[in-house]
């Protein structure tokens, strides 16, 4: 297979004021991709749960040099799209324009980046539509479900023990205040990354990242801060919200997982990829939906970043039937444990991996969200190149040992639906 | 855009296909001419159901050796129904494209529709409309589609009515599959860094053997047209917020007035993706945005019309904020519409629009799962020559033209009102 981005087709640069580019031409489309990080999520909350969230969706609503109308005038009359996605470690900050404005496009995520305005109108706007996300999820089965999990698996104070929309009470006490002193303290250049991709030449994308963010001094190391262990529970716990007015219940079971840079990474992700993803959603989607027909989504998922977050199974099914579910999630989590993959699952998990590398980068905006994670967790621009190593590398005992890391008993639980159990006449 | 070559086959077959070099992959599709359109009471959500039946194996590659398959070869793949088509789709390296060809092939012919398998199915497929009937906007999507069509079939929700998932049979489904699943129904796509005539002949191998079919039944249902404005005011636990949908009866793909709409709704709300259900320009500072999002009444807002074999609906949809008044969200998005009715558009929000319209065109060239989208949707509900006519109707478009399809089309008795209100009860959840 031809590994599709090398470190020799990449351009990286890092700026005086610590900022990273990365440049990677791919020609025919016409179009150029943005994608960014800047290491300024919700970990960085400290006490004041949503800050992180406030701050990134208000960026874009206006700046020292342009109201928050004067710039969506200005991407909309080129047809481009920039928008900043707040998380729980990063803010992702995506674009899209013709190759052409490239430049507009650069000099408007600087702009926002670098002087927000935060003015007191907009971060009332914004205000209302958080703290309507923030009931919408509350009344939403699956966003309830994912909450109280993160409670029962986490330790508080841990990023993860919370969602990183917030609390309504937070929300409505924060002020522009709280916002600049947010992005002062936490958007650093040195905190910061931009993958370009697209009909682009790299020298002119680098000396124009030079000159449009070398404005951007502000001094500051990025650090991840400490925070409780997240290790598992030592028993299970278990969370049921009756939401009215639902048909249908989510659970999410599991427990902590691993972090990106844990040496057993690679074996928990084909762990992971075995249990509820390769195929109709691996063996828990065989077993749920295809097998015992009570589902229409039961899939596992690893979120593996700086910190260990979930590893989690989640399934939409009916009422009746949640114990079900939770007896056969727990059966193939058990029989995976017992004698791992089989040849057939191992050989054909290792070449969907490697395999599909072609797919995931066929678009640009593919290939710069690849070569931003890449240098994100600092994977090396040589990555994909060593990835059918590093996947072949990874066999049958470490896969048995990895998924033994999902608790069978002492799991964190949480259903919300309709009432299970109603009062009888 | 245009350099496709397009060739049907003996037995009916349309086949497209288009070469590009970005990246060592390629995706082939099937669309067929069969969604909820050609659905009759008592059998809504048969043809999504025969989608998902089609995953489920042929005597060639029994079931569970499918979905193996493709993914042993680094592929993605997956299926969807809508009103007018239901698809099937590959992405692969594209050493491996012919294999995509022959086992789409295979299943247009020899899917096996197991009375146990339907029996598993109907759970799942109960479970999937269960999940959206969890979302207060779906309830409220199903609400005004009843009530804006009274004949038509485009009343009937994708997925369908859950007594109907309940009654229909193995072999209402066979029959279904046998009736629309053939090559006279059905286009198929190939996009990919390959060379077109080589690709043309392994389709040709691979779909040509297949005989040809009677036609499938026509649906015969016309909208009759609506007189006087409808309104819906739903009132249920498990929602937050509300919500507002306005549906609007508006003219199928082929209209020469689609540019026009393609224009306005750029003008309400952004222009829209060409790609169907794709995400579109940012719209920030479009009219609607304006009025609601930024005088904080809504959280959210969007409009649109999928381009659709028949007269369909253009739609305007918001979230209110938490405590705001629907009937303020109602009457700023009113008001938005009398004006574009009243005053010209302005040519520099004209050439904003046109701009966002051809970047649209642009990226959906990004990709050959776009691409292929692109081609197949238009081909499928009109011409996939109608999206480079579409580019340049576009361009040729003046304000007056703008300012006539409001007048027309998004008037008071063509449209539908929805609301969404929430009812107590609810708020103790998630405590």
């Amino acid at each position: 297979m031809t590994v599709p981005l090398t470190a020799a087709s990449v351009s990286r640069t890092v700026l005086p004021n610590g900022l990273v580019c990365l440049v990677k031409p791919s020609h025919e489309s016409g179009v150029v991709a943005l994608h960014g990080y800047v290491k300024a999520g919700s970990i960085f909350d400290d006490g004041q749960p949503g800050l992180a969230r406030f701050v990134a969706s208000t960026l874009i609503r206006g700046s020292l040099r342009r109201t928050g109308p004067q710039i969506a005038e200005a991407l909309d009359a080129l047809g481009a799209t920039l928008t900043v996605s707040p998380g729980i470690e990063v803010t992702a900050v995506v674009g899209r324009a013709l190759a052409d404005d490239l430049r507009p496009l650069l000099e408007t995520a600087a702009e926002i980046l670098i002087e927000p305005a935060f003015a007191a109108s907009e971060a009332e706007n914004v205000r209302g539509e958080l703290i309507t996300a923030v009931r919408v999820n509350a009344l939403d089965t699956r966003q309830v479900a994912e909450r109280a999990f993160r409670r029962l698996a986490y330790p508080e104070g841990h990023p993860h023990s919370r969602s990183p929309d917030g609390e309504e009470t937070h929300l409505a006490a924060l002020g522009p205040a709280d916002l600049r002193a947010f992005h002062a303290g936490r958007y650093l250049p040195g905190a910061t990354l931009l993958a370009v991709v697209g009909d682009v030449d790299p020298v002119q994308v680098t000396d124009l990242a030079a000159e449009v963010f070398g404005r951007w001094q502000v001094p500051g190391q990025w650090a991840l801060p400490a925070f409780p262990d997240p290790s598992a529970p030592s028993s299970p716990c278990r969370d049921e919200t009756v939401v009215p007015g639902k048909t249908q219940s989510d659970l999410v079971l599991g427990a902590p997982g691993v972090a990106r840079t844990d040496p057993d990474y690679y074996a928990v992700m084909m762990a992971n990829l075995l249990l509820g993803q390769l195929g109709m959603m691996g063996r828990i989607g065989r077993n749920v939906r295809e097998q015992q027909g009570m589902a229409y989504y039961a899939f596992s998922d690893l979120r593996a970043g700086f910190l260990a977050g979930p590893w989690w199974v989640k399934a939409g099914v009916s009422p009746v039937n949640v114990d079900r579910a939770i007896a056969a999630i727990l059966h193939e989590v058990g029989g995976l444990q017992a004698t791992g993959p089989s040849p057939d699952e191992l050989a054909d998990a290792r070449t969907f991996l490697t395999g599909s590398l072609a797919v995931r980068l066929e678009t640009s905006q593919g290939i710069a969200q690849m070569l931003a994670d890449i240098e994100l967790y600092d994977l090396g621009l040589d990555y994909l190149e060593r990835f059918p190593g590093i996947i072949a590398g990874t066999g049958h005992d470490a896969i048995i040992q990895a998924s033994r890391r999902f608790p069978t008993e002492a799991y964190a639980l949480a259903v919300a639906g309709p009432d299970r159990h109603p009062p009888t006449q | 855009m245009d350099d496709w070559r397009d060739v049907t086959l003996a037995n009916g077959l349309r086949v497209l296909v288009q070469e590009s070099h970005a990246a060592p992959v390629a995706t082939f599709w099937v669309w067929y001419r069969v969604g909820s359109r050609h659905e009759v009471p008592g059998l809504t959500g048969i043809s999504h159901w025969v989608e998902h039946l089609l995953f489920k194996g042929t005597p060639s590659y029994p079931a569970g050796t499918l979905s193996r398959l493709i993914e042993r070869l680094g592929g993605r793949w997956n299926a969807f129904t809508w009103k007018d088509y239901t698809a099937y789709f590959e992405v692969l390296p594209v050493e491996h494209l012919e294999t995509a060809i022959r086992l789409e092939a295979d299943r247009m012919q020899h899917t096996i529709i197991d009375p146990e398998v339907v029996a598993g199915e109907r759970t799942v497929i109960i479970s999937e409309r269960e999940g959206a009937e969890n979302f207060p906007a779906y309830y409220l999507r199903e609400e005004v589609d009843a009530l804006a069509f009274k004949a038509h079939p485009y009343r009937q929700p994708v997925i369908g009515w859950k007594d109907d998932l309940r009654a229909i049979t193995r072999d209402d489904l066979y029959r279904h599959y046998r009736t629309y699943y053939h090559p006279a129904n059905a286009i198929a796509v190939a996009v990919g860094d390959f060379d077109a005539a080589a690709v043309q002949g392994i389709v040709e191998t691979a779909f040509g053997g297949i005989p040809a079919s009677d036609p499938p039944p026509v649906p015969r249902a016309v909208e009759p047209e609506q007189s006087g404005e409808r309104r819906v005011v739903l009132r249920r636990p498990g929602g937050a917020t509300a919500y507002l949908h306005v549906a609007y009866h508006a003219p199928a793909a082929g209209h020469p007035d689609l540019p026009a709409l393609m224009v306005l709704d750029g003008i309400l709300t952004g222009f829209a993706g060409i790609v169907p259900f794709d995400g579109g320009s940012g719209g920030r500072s479009s009219r609607l945005y304006r009025a609601l999002v930024d005088r904080g009444l809504a959280a959210d807002v969007g409009s649109g019309l999928v381009a659709s074999a028949e007269p369909t609906l253009f739609r305007i949809l918001a979230t209110a904020h938490s405590g705001v008044e629907i009937r303020a969200v109602e009457d700023a998005a009113m008001a938005e519409i009398e004006r574009i009715q009243r005053d010209p558009v302005d040519e520099t929000e004209l050439d904003k629009v046109k701009r966002q319209a051809r970047a649209q065109f642009v990226y959906a060239q990004d990709g050959v799962m776009r691409r292929a989208m692109a081609l197949g949707a238009f081909a499928a509900v009109d011409t996939p020559e109608r999206l480079g006519a579409l580019r340049e109707a576009i361009d040729r478009l003046a304000p007056d033209d703008i300012m006539r399809v409001a007048r027309a089309y998004l008037v008071e008795k063509r449209r539908t009102v929805g609301w969404f209100v929430p009812e107590d009860g609810a708020q103790e959840a998630g405590a």
